[in-house]
C-alpha cells in the first residue's frame, strides 16, 4: 500500500495543478474571444 | 467627535433598534422558537439514550445557540435598507457608534435567546448539575458578546446583497468556531474540576480582537460613493 | 505583469515541480513512517502557500482601502482564490497522509488541520462575498475589510485549537515537525521553492485574467449607451446646393 498511496498523493496534487491551469486558461481564452466578437 | 457625543449616538441607535425589534419580534417570536425546535429535532437525530443526552446536552445548547443565534445577530430588522444608511451617513453619524449601538442591542437579544433556551435544553437533555455552574453564566454572556460582535461585523460586510440570507451564516460560522470550542471547552473542563481561565480568556482576547477590528473597519466600511 | 514575464514564471515552475518532485523521490525513507512520510514534501508547501495567499489578500485590501488601486484588489482576490486552491490540496494532502499513520483521515486535536480547514471554509465565503457584489467599488472595499477580519481569525483559531489538543493530549502518532535528516530537509526546501513559483505564476495569470475581464466589462458597459448627441448628424449642403 505504501508507495502507491504516495503516488496517488502526488497525483491529486500535480493533477490538481494541472486542473486550475485548464480552468485559467480557458476562462481566458473565453474572454478573448468575446474581445473580437 | 467627542467621547460624549459617541456614546450618545451609541444609545440613540441601540434604542432606535430595540425598538423596531420590540414591534416586529423577529428574535423572539421567530429565532427563539426556532432554536428550541432545533434542540428537539436533535435527540431524534442522535438517538433519545439519557446518558447519551444528558452528556451532549451542554454542548448541545452551544451548538444551537451559535448556529441559530446567528440568525438574531444579522436579523432583517437590524438590516438598514440602502435610503436608511444613506439618511444616517447623511445625518453624521459616527459608523463606528451604529457599529456599538447594533452590536449591544443584539447582545441583549442574544442574552435573551439562551436564556430562554437554557431551561429547554435541562428539560430536555437532562444534564445534571456541573460543578461550578454559575462560571456558565459568564460563558454565556461572552459567547453572546462575541457571537453577536462576528455578526454585526458580517452583517455589515453584507448588507443590501440579495445573497444576504445565505452569505452571512457562512461568513460567521467558521469565524465564531474558537467562541464554540472555548465556551464547550469550560463545560468540560468543570465537569472534570479543572481550570477554566485559559478559555475565558480566550472568550475574552477574541472578543476584543473582533470589536477593535469592527470599530476600525467601520468608516472604512460606509460607502462614500454611490 | 507582462505576459512574457509570465510565460517565464510558468517554465519556471514547471522545471521547479519537476526538480521537486525528484528530490522528493530520491530522498531516503523516514525512520517510523516510512515512505508515507514524504507526502510531507506537497503538504507542507501547499500549507504554507495558502497562508502566504492570504496574506497576500490582506495586504492587497489594506493597500485598496489606502489607496484605492484596482490592481491591488485584483491582486487580492486572485490570490485568494489561488490560497483556496492550496488550502484545498494542504487539506487533501493532510488527509491522505493522516490515514496511513493515524488511521483515520482526521484528527481532533491536530491544530494545523483545524486551522487549515476553518481557513479554507472563511475564504471561500471571501470569494462568494465577491460574487455577489456587481459594483468593483463596493465589492473591493468590502472584500477588503473581510480580508483583514479572516486573516486575524487564523491565530485565534490556532490557538485556541493548540491549548485544545494541549489539555487533552491529541494522538499518539505524533507528525515529525522538522525533519532532521539535512537530504529530507533540502527535497522540503526545493518543494517549498517550486510551489512558490507556481503560486506567483498562477496569482500572476489570475490578476491578469481579472483585469481582461474588467476591461471587457467596462468596455461591454459603455457601448451600450449611445453617445449623446449621436442622433444629430451634419447637414448635407452637398445635396441642397447640388444640381437642381
Amino acid at each position: 500500500m505504501s508507495e502507491g498511496w504516495v503516488v496517488f498523493g502526488y497525483s491529486v496534487v500535480y493533477g490538481f495543478m494541472i486542473l486550475y491551469t485548464l480552468y485559467l486558461f480557458g476562462r481566458t481564452r473565453k474572454i478573448n474571444r468575446r474581445k473580437e466578437g | 467627535m467627542n467621547g460624549q457625543t459617541f456614546w450618545r449616538q451609541v444609545k440613540e441607535i441601540a434604542r432606535k433598534d430595540l425598538l423596531i425589534e420590540g414591534r416586529a419580534g423577529e428574535a423572539l417570536f421567530i429565532t427563539i422558537p426556532f432554536g428550541a425546535v432545533a434542540l428537539m429535532l436533535i435527540p431524534l437525530a442522535i438517538g433519545t439514550d439519557k446518558p447519551l443526552l444528558a452528556q451532549v446536552g451542554p454542548g448541545m445548547f452551544l451548538a444551537v445557540a451559535l448556529l441559530f443565534g446567528m440568525l438574531v445577530a444579522f436579523r432583517q430588522t437590524a438590516a438598514d435598507s440602502t435610503p436608511q444608511r444613506e439618511l444616517l451617513t447623511l445625518l453624521g453619524t459616527d459608523p463606528a457608534a451604529q457599529f456599538v449601538g447594533r452590536m449591544a442591542t443584539s447582545t441583549l437579544l442574544l442574552l435573551i435567546f439562551e436564556a430562554v433556551l437554557a431551561p429547554v435544553t435541562i428539560i430536555l437533555y437532562n444534564p445534571g448539575r456541573i460543578p461550578g455552574w454559575p462560571w456558565l453564566l459568564l460563558v454565556m454572556f461572552l459567547l453572546a458578546l462575541g457571537l453577536s460582535l462576528v455578526g454585526t461585523l458580517a452583517g455589515s460586510v453584507t448588507a443590501g446583497l440579495r445573497t444576504r440570507n445565505t452569505l452571512t451564516p457562512l461568513l460567521v460560522a467558521p469565524l465564531s468556531m474558537p467562541l464554540l470550542l472555548a465556551s464547550a471547552q469550560v463545560v468540560e473542563a468543570l465537569r472534570e474540576e479543572a481550570s477554566i481561565l485559559l478559555w475565558i480568556a480566550l472568550l475574552a482576547t477574541m472578543n476584543l480582537a473582533i470589536a477593535v477590528i469592527g470599530v476600525l473597519t467601520a468608516r472604512p466600511l460606509e460607502e462614500s460613493s454611490r | 505583469m507582462r505576459k512574457r514575464s509570465l510565460i517565464v514564471i510558468n517554465l519556471l515552475a514547471v522545471l521547479a515541480i519537476g526538480t521537486g518532485f525528484t528530490f522528493a523521490v530520491l530522498a531516503p525513507s523516514e525512520r517510523t513512517q516510512g515512505d508515507f512520510a514524504k507526502i510531507m514534501f506537497v503538504h507542507v508547501p501547499s500549507a504554507w502557500l495558502a497562508f502566504l495567499a492570504f496574506g497576500v489578500t490582506l495586504v492587497g485590501g489594506v493597500v485598496w482601502l489606502v489607496k484605492k488601486s484596482p490592481l491591488a484588489d485584483r491582486i487580492a482576490a486572485s490570490s485568494a482564490e489561488v490560497g483556496v486552491f492550496f488550502t484545498g490540496l494542504a487539506l487533501v494532502t493532510g488527509m491522505i497522509w493522516g490515514y496511513p499513520v493515524w488511521g483515520t483521515f482526521w484528527d481532533w486535536g491536530d491544530a494545523r488541520m483545524m486551522s487549515t480547514a476553518i481557513m479554507f471554509f472563511v475564504y471561500v465565503g471571501y470569494l462568494a462575498l465577491r460574487r455577489s457584489i456587481p459594483d468593483p467599488e463596493m465589492r473591493a472595499r468590502r472584500s477588503a475589510v473581510l480580508g483583514i477580519i479572516a486573516f486575524v481569525q487564523v491565530p485565534l483559531v490556532y490557538f485556541s485549537v493548540t491549548l485544545f489538543r494541549t489539555l487533552h493530549q491529541g494522538t499518539t502518532v505524533v507528525r515529525p515537525d522538522a525533519p532532521i535528516d539535512p537530504e529530507f530537509l533540502r527535497a522540503l526546501m526545493i518543494n517549498l521553492g517550486a510551489f512558490t513559483l507556481v503560486y506567483l505564476a498562477f496569482t500572476g495569470w489570475r490578476t491578469r485574467l481579472a483585469r481582461l475581464e474588467d476591461e471587457l466589462e467596462e468596455a461591454e458597459a459603455v457601448s451600450d449607451f449611445e453617445i449623446a448627441g449621436s442622433g444629430i448628424t451634419a447637414p448635407r449642403l452637398g445635396e441642397v446646393t447640388g444640381d437642381v
